[in-house]
C-alpha cells in the first residue's frame, strides 16, 4: 500500500498501575478500507480505541491523521475522526433527536436538518421524539452510529456497532459500514463476531495481551500460515482421533467427519499414519481455513493444540 | 436504510455561533431538563413566598435572627430574614443541586465518550459547564431575591424600617439596600458553586457533588461563630454571606464587602484551577 | 475510593483556614454602637408612643463585659433613660455579642416596656427598645 494511511498510530503504550494495558502497538489504517481490530477481552482493544479517540491519554507513541501528529488535547472530531467505545450512552430525559441535534452543537455544526437524515439513515427516523430513556440496546446502537456519522467523519470507528441488534439490524449496519468505506471513508471496526470481521474487513489487527499478534490482510494471514484444512470421513473417526502428531490438529467435524488442519506434508504423514493403523480414508476434501481457526492460533484461546505452537513453520 | 452519506453538514445558517456559545446554551437546556433543577428553580420562586405566608399566621417572629423582630413590621425585613438562613446553608444546597452534578452527571449517564470525542476541546466542554452552573447559580440567588421582596412588599406593605445602629431607613433606600444585601452574597454563591465543582470533578459522584458542599457550608457556618478566629473569619469563604451587615448600619461600614469579595475571587479560581487540571488530564475509561 | 480521599483532602484544606487572634468587639467601640442605636431608637419609641416633642438622650453608654477583656461574649451597656417628666435614671440593656461583630441588646421591660406596645392610633407595634439587634465593625 503506497497511499498514507488515513490514520496511523505509532507505538502507543499505556499503564494502568502495574498492568500494562497497551505496550508499544501501531496501527495504520488504509484510506477506504475497514479494518478490524480483534483480540479476546482483555487484549487491550477499548484501551486503543480510546486513545485513538482520545478519550485516554497514551503513556507513549504517537497519533496521526492525515500524516499530521494530533496531540491529546487535538479534540478527534475537529481531525475528522469519529466513533464510539463501548455501548454508545446519551441522555434518557432527553429525545433520539434532541440527543443528536446537542452532539451537533459540539461539533459545532447542528442543523436540525442533518439530525433527520441521519437518524433516517440508521432506521430512528420513527423514534426521534422518543426519549432516549426507554431505548432498546440494538436502537442505543443505530442512535450511537448517526451519532458518529454527525460530523461526517473521515475516519469512523466503531465498538461491537451490531451488538444488540437483530438479524435485519445487523443487515443494515454492516450494509451501512460497507458503503461508508466504499464512499472513500476508513472504518476501523472492533469486533468479537469474527464471521462480521471476516466479512466486512480487508485488513485486521490482532491484539493480544496487549501486544500486536498480527496486523495485515486477511488473505495473507491465511497464505502465512502454510497451513490448510481437510474433512475426512474415515472407516473408524475413533482410532483416527486417537492420532497424535505434533502439528497436526484433528477434530470432530460436521456430520461425523474429522477436521484436519496441517500442512501438507504433515497431513501426507497422517494418511500414511491412518494406513499403517488399516484406518480407510473413504473421503476427503480440501477446505479453506477458516478465519476463526487463524484468529484462536494467533491468540492462543481454546484450540489448545494450536495454541501451544505459535509458531507455524 | 438509506445509503445517502454524501451529503455533508453544514453549519446552520440561522445559527452563526461559536461551538462555545452553542455548549453553554445545550448546557443549560440539560439542566432546564431535568427534574432537580426545575424544583429548585420552584422552591426558590415559592420558598419565600410559603415562608412569608408561614409568618403571618404565626404569633411569633424569628428573632433570634437579624431583623427578625420586624417581620410584622415592615416588608423589608422578610428578605433580609430568608437571606440569613439561605446564608447558613440554603445557598450551598440550592447551587450546589447543579454545580454538584454538572460533571459528575456525564459519569452517570456515560456520556463522556459521546462529547469527548467531538469537535470541541476540553476546554471548551469545561467552560461551558461552569458557565451554565454560575448561570443557574445567579438565577437562584436572582429569584429568591425577588421572590423573598415580592413577599415581603405585598404582604406586609412598604414601611421604614430599623437598620443596625437604630437608624431608620426610609421605603425607598430600603429596598435599595435590600438588593445590595443579596447582590453581596454573590460572590460567596460562586464559591459554593465552584466547591460543588471541583467536587463534581474529583468525585464523579453526584451525592459527593451536592452533600459536600452542603455539608462544607454548615461546617463554615459553625466556623463563623467560633470566638477567637480574628481575621480569618474576614476571609471565610461565606464572609459574604454576612458582610452584608455593615450596608445597614449608621455610618455604613464596606471593609468586610470588599475582604469577602476578594477572598471569594481567590476561593472560585483556586476551586476551579484544580478542577480544571483534574479533568483535562481525566482519563475516560470504564467506570 | 482514590476519588473520594481527594474530594474529602479538598474539603478539608478549605475547612481548616484557621488561625488565632484576640475578638475585634472593644468596650468603647461597643458603647458607641449600643449608645447611639439606644438614641435613636428612644426617639423611635416616643413616636411610637404618639409624642412629637422627643428630646434625644445622651448616647454615652458604658459597657463592661462579663468576665474580663474584650470580644465577643456578655456584656452590660449602661445608658441613661429619660422619663417625659425630664427625670433621668441609669438603665442597663444586657448585651450579647457574637464574633461576627452583631450583638442583641435586652432592655429592663419594667422601664423600657413590653414587647409590644399600645399604639395611640389603636392596635400594637413592636418596641423598638424592648430588644434590639446591630452590628459593629470588628476590623
Amino acid at each position: 500500500m503506497t497511499a498514507s494511511p488515513a490514520l496511523s498510530a505509532e507505538r502507543l503504550s499505556k499503564r494502568y498501575g502495574s498492568r500494562t494495558a497497551v505496550d508499544a502497538v501501531s496501527l495504520q489504517l488504509t484510506r477506504g478500507a475497514i479494518h478490524g481490530l480483534l483480540g479476546p477481552n482483555g487484549a487491550g482493544k477499548t484501551t486503543m480505541l480510546r486513545m485513538l479517540l482520545g478519550l485516554v491519554r497514551p503513556d507513549a507513541g504517537t497519533v496521526q491523521v492525515d500524516g499530521a501528529v494530533l496531540g491529546q488535547d487535538v479534540p478527534r472530531g475537529r481531525r475528522g475522526v469519529a466513533g464510539f467505545v463501548d455501548a454508545p450512552s446519551f441522555y434518557p430525559y432527553l429525545t433520539a433527536s434532541r440527543n443528536l441535534e446537542l452532539l451537533s452543537a459540539w461539533d459545532g455544526a447542528a442543523s436540525h436538518a442533518r439530525v433527520e437524515e441521519l437518524l433516517d439513515l440508521v432506521g430512528l427516523a420513527g423514534r426521534a421524539q422518543s426519549k432516549v430513556r426507554g431505548f432498546s440496546t440494538g436502537m442505543r446502537q443505530r442512535l450511537g452510529l448517526a451519532a458518529a456519522l454527525i460530523s461526517d467523519p473521515a475516519v469512523i470507528i466503531v465498538d461491537e456497532p451490531t451488538s444488540g441488534l437483530d438479524p435485519a439490524g445487523v443487515r443494515d449496519v454492516h450494509a451501512l459500514l460497507l458503503a461508508m468505506a466504499a464512499s472513500g471513508r476508513t472504518v476501523l471496526l472492533s469486533s468479537h463476531d469474527l464471521d462480521e470481521v471476516e466479512r466486512l474487513c480487508t485488513d485486521v489487527t490482532v491484539l493480544r495481551h496487549g501486544s500486536v499478534v498480527y496486523s495485515g490482510g486477511i488473505q495473507a494471514l491465511r497464505a502465512q500460515t502454510g497451513r490448510r484444512m481437510w474433512r475426512l470421513q474415515t472407516s473408524d473417526n475413533d482410532q483416527a482421533l486417537l492420532l497424535d502428531h505434533p502439528h497436526v490438529v484433528i477434530e470432530p467435524g460436521a456430520g461425523g467427519a474429522l477436521q484436519v488442519a496441517a500442512s501438507q506434508s504433515d497431513f501426507d504423514d497422517l494418511l500414511l499414519a491412518l494406513a499403517a493403523r488399516r484406518v480407510v480414508v473413504r473421503e476427503l476434501s480440501r477446505e479453506e481455513l477458516s478465519f476463526e481457526t487463524l484468529y484462536f492460533q494467533l491468540t492462543g484461546d481454546s484450540l489448545p493444540s494450536a495454541a501451544e505452537e505459535p509458531a507455524w513453520p | 436504510m438509506a445509503l445517502d452519506l454524501v451529503s455533508t453538514p453544514t453549519r446552520d445558517p440561522d445559527s452563526p455561533r461559536h461551538p462555545l456559545v452553542q455548549t453553554y446554551q445545550w448546557e443549560l437546556e440539560k439542566l432546564s431538563a431535568q427534574f432537580r433543577t426545575r424544583a429548585a428553580v420552584v422552591v426558590a420562586l415559592l420558598g419565600p413566598l410559603l415562608f412569608g405566608v408561614g409568618l403571618s399566621v404565626s404569633s411569633n417572629v424569628p428573632a433570634d435572627t437579624l431583623f427578625g423582630r420586624w417581620v410584622g413590621d415592615s416588608g423589608y425585613a422578610i428578605p433580609l430574614v430568608v437571606l440569613g438562613f439561605a446564608g447558613s446553608w440554603g445557598f450551598p444546597l440550592l447551587t450546589c443541586l447543579v454545580a454538584g452534578d454538572i460533571f459528575s452527571a456525564e459519569d452517570h449517564y456515560g456520556t463522556w465518550t459521546s462529547i469527548l470525542t467531538r469537535s470541541i476541546s476540553r476546554r471548551g466542554v469545561f467552560t461551558g459547564k461552569v458557565l451554565a452552573a454560575a448561570t443557574y447559580a445567579v438565577v437562584v440567588l436572582v429569584l429568591l431575591t425577588l421572590s423573598s421582596l415580592a413577599t415581603g412588599v405585598l404582604l406586609v406593605g412598604h414601611q421604614s424600617l430599623i437598620g443596625l445602629s437604630g437608624n431608620v431607613v426610609s421605603p425607598g433606600p430600603a429596598a435599595g439596600l435590600v438588593l445590595a444585601s443579596w447582590a453581596v452574597a454573590l460572590p460567596g454563591v460562586l464559591v459554593s458553586a465552584s466547591l460543588g465543582v471541583v467536587l463534581s470533578v474529583l468525585s464523579r459522584n453526584s451525592l459527593a457533588g451536592i452533600v459536600g458542599p452542603t455539608v462544607a457550608g454548615l461546617v463554615f457556618q459553625l466556623l463563623l461563630l467560633v470566638p477567637g478566629l480574628g481575621p480569618v473569619r474576614a476571609v471565610l469563604p461565606n464572609a459574604s454571606f454576612i458582610a452584608w451587615h455593615g450596608l445597614w448600619a449608621d455610618p455604613t461600614f464596606t471593609g468586610p464587602v470588599l475582604t469577602a469579595t476578594l477572598a471569594d475571587l481567590v476561593y472560585v479560581a483556586v476551586f476551579l484551577g484544580v478542577a480544571w487540571w483534574s479533568f483535562h488530564r481525566r482519563d475516560i475509561a470504564a467506570s | 475510593m482514590k476519588r473520594f480521599l481527594t474530594a474529602g483532602a479538598v474539603l478539608l484544606a478549605a475547612t481548616t483556614l484557621t488561625g488565632c487572634s484576640g475578638g475585634g468587639v472593644s468596650a468603647d467601640g461597643l458603647g458607641r454602637a449600643v449608645g447611639t442605636a439606644y438614641q435613636r431608637l428612644y426617639v423611635v419609641q416616643q413616636h411610637d408612643l404618639g409624642r412629637t416633642e422627643v428630646t434625644p438622650p445622651d448616647r454615652a453608654a458604658t459597657c463592661t463585659r462579663n468576665g474580663s477583656g474584650s470580644g465577643s461574649g456578655s456584656w452590660v451597656c449602661t445608658v441613661h433613660f429619660p422619663y417625659p417628666d425630664g427625670h433621668l435614671v441609669p438603665l442597663s440593656f444586657d448585651v450579647e455579642v457574637q464574633p461576627i461583630g452583631c450583638y442583641t441588646a435586652t432592655g429592663p421591660p419594667a422601664v423600657v416596656g413590653q414587647l409590644t406596645l399600645a399604639s395611640p392610633a389603636g392596635g400594637s407595634v413592636t418596641n423598638p427598645l424592648f430588644a434590639f439587634d446591630g452590628c459593629l465593625a470588628t476590623g
